[in-house]
């Protein structure tokens, strides 16, 4: 699914990743924990297509493609879903309008005719009741005057509405209460299935009860510098950081 | 209600000054789309509607005078719509007696140069303007907005929402100013002015102004002047839309902001045709 190998970018003269490798296979759920600063949301950023970040060195394959070739559109039609940490504000664009407008785009590069709008409907609204969401909340601008929680709500509603090969999650669990996280998590679970890949950025160990990974990783100073099981996770937290750094 | 198709009064008058007089709680709609100087009085309780629309050719000009008494409403809609090769110099002069009611919806794009001055003066107690417009211009073409919102008796309303679009040696002027007066305690006064500039060869300038001359006040302006914003595009991108689609739904939702607050849904359509042409 996603091959990443010695992956090296920098933002203005900083170099952030140093040779970052991970493979991720059809299926599979994996953690990326790490101290601030260490170059996770660079990461998802440099994954995602923005051209803040200079790519320097290294390879991305996704779904037997370079990723690093194809435009920020090309790679979520090719099925890369980023849930944003700071998911952004858009007066004017309402929800419903922007979801059907993003399905069809990405149909239409699939040579695909337009959703008819009573199956996208029923879509829509079956994954709005399962994130618990307020129907009135369609005819509202994307995320303007939502609350933090309701913003990563409806982050999570996108990957649902799209169905991404794989989706990968920046810090989707800051800023969340304990409900909202359970919610937020449902919404994830649900789109586990065989053919999908899931890859979580985040600081707390506490989302990883919800949504169980197959692999945990620890991202130090641009590199990851240990894999391992779930229960990897549970050392991070009891131990701290500066276990791992220490080594 | 549409404007467009049905029989609504339609002004033809060839003196090119109109005079009248609505008695009190009398209701009317007009449609007016020849160049002409209005001169209007709304009785108590009276309401109006006018739906003036600019088109065609050369220049043009027009001086309206208006007076609401208590309890008049007047709802207003102004589409220039023109010529490239029009100039048109407009004002439109407002006095509001006790709880009358102002509403200015205005859209300008098309002329080759645009002058727009409205002078509301709030002269009776718990009087309220709402004054909202979208303002473009292109290919060397000029479009100024003078707006001056006079609070001269206590516990009146004013609101100002202008949106700007520029590109292409486009230019705009934004000149507003709430000027609240000595004795005019209990004023809420608000002004907000945007503008969203496409490229470097546009320009705007932009003054917003407040004069405050009481306590007991509570007023709010703002103005600012940006191009796309490059996180929304990229979000865009990142959920699937081309770069030129993603860019054409920002500048459209920017425009909505203002317009899809509008009275008439026509003049939203006729606004979408005019610049998205659509």
């Amino acid at each position: 699914m996603l091959e990443i190998n010695d992956l090296k970018a920098r933002v203005d003269d900083k170099e952030i990743l140093k040779g970052f490798s991970l493979n991720v296979k059809p299926g599979e759920v994996h953690a990326i924990m790490g101290p601030n600063g260490s170059g996770k949301s660079t990461v998802a950023s440099v994954l995602s297509g923005r051209d803040v970040f200079e790519v320097t060195g290294g390879s991305v394959n996704f779904k037997n493609k370079d990723l690093l070739e194809l435009k920020p559109e090309e790679r979520a039609c090719e099925g890369f879903f980023l849930a944003f940490q700071y998911p952004i504000e858009i007066p004017g664009v309402s929800n419903s309008y922007f979801l059907k407008s993003a399905v069809n785009a990405q149909r239409k590069y699939h040579g695909l005719e337009e959703i008819d709008s009573a199956d996208f409907l029923t879509k829509l609204k079956e994954k709005m009741a399962l994130l618990e969401m307020k129907t009135s909340f369609l005819s509202r601008s994307i995320n303007e005057g939502f609350s933090g929680g309701e913003k990563k709500r409806n982050e999570i509603l996108q990957m649902l509405m799209l169905e991404p090969s794989l989706a990968f999650l920046d810090e989707t669990d800051s800023g969340l209460d304990i409900d909202a996280l359970k919610v937020v998590a449902k919404g994830v679970n649900a789109l586990r299935a065989k053919d999908r890949s899931i890859v979580m950025i985040t600081h707390y160990q506490r989302l990883l009860d919800y949504i169980e990974p197959d692999f945990v990783h620890v991202l130090s100073d641009g590199k990851i510098v240990k894999s391992g099981p779930k229960e990897l996770a549970l050392e991070l937290e009891a131990k701290g950081y500066d276990w791992i750094e220490a080594k | 209600m549409n404007f467009l198709t049905e029989d609504f009064e339609r002004v033809n008058n060839s003196s090119g000054l109109l005079k009248l007089s609505l008695s009190e709680s009398s209701k009317k709609t007009l449609v007016i789309d020849q160049s002409l100087n209005l001169d209007l009085e709304l009785n108590n309780g009276a309401e109006l509607n006018i739906i003036e629309i600019y088109k065609g050719q050369g220049a043009q000009q027009a001086k309206h005078s208006i007076k609401l008494a208590e309890g008049g409403r007047l709802n207003y809609a102004l589409l220039q719509l023109c010529e490239n090769d029009s100039e048109v110099d407009y004002e439109l002069n407002c006095e509001q007696k006790d709880k009358s009611e102002f509403n200015f919806d205005s859209f300008a794009f098309g002329a080759k140069a645009f002058k727009k001055s409205i002078n509301v003066h709030l002269n009776g107690e718990r009087s309220q303007c709402d004054l909202k417009g979208l303002f473009c211009a292109d290919s060397d073409r000029k479009v100024e907005e003078k707006i001056l919102v006079k609070h001269s008796v206590p516990n009146c309303q004013s609101s100002q929402l202008y949106r700007g679009l520029f590109q292409e040696k486009g230019q705009g002027v934004f000149d507003g100013k709430i000027l609240v007066e000595h004795g005019a305690s209990g004023s809420l006064a608000f002004q907000n002015n945007r503008n969203l500039v496409l490229d470097k060869t546009a320009k705007i300038e932009t003054r917003p102004q407040l004069e405050i001359y009481t306590d007991d006040v509570q007023c709010a302006h703002g103005a600012t002047t940006g191009q796309i914003d490059e996180n929304a595009l990229f979000f865009l991108r990142a959920r699937g839309f081309p770069k030129g689609e993603a860019h054409k739904l920002l500048v459209r939702a920017f425009a909505r902001e203002v317009i899809q607050n509008f009275k008439y849904d026509e003049c939203r359509e006729l606004i979408q045709k005019a610049i998205f042409k659509d």
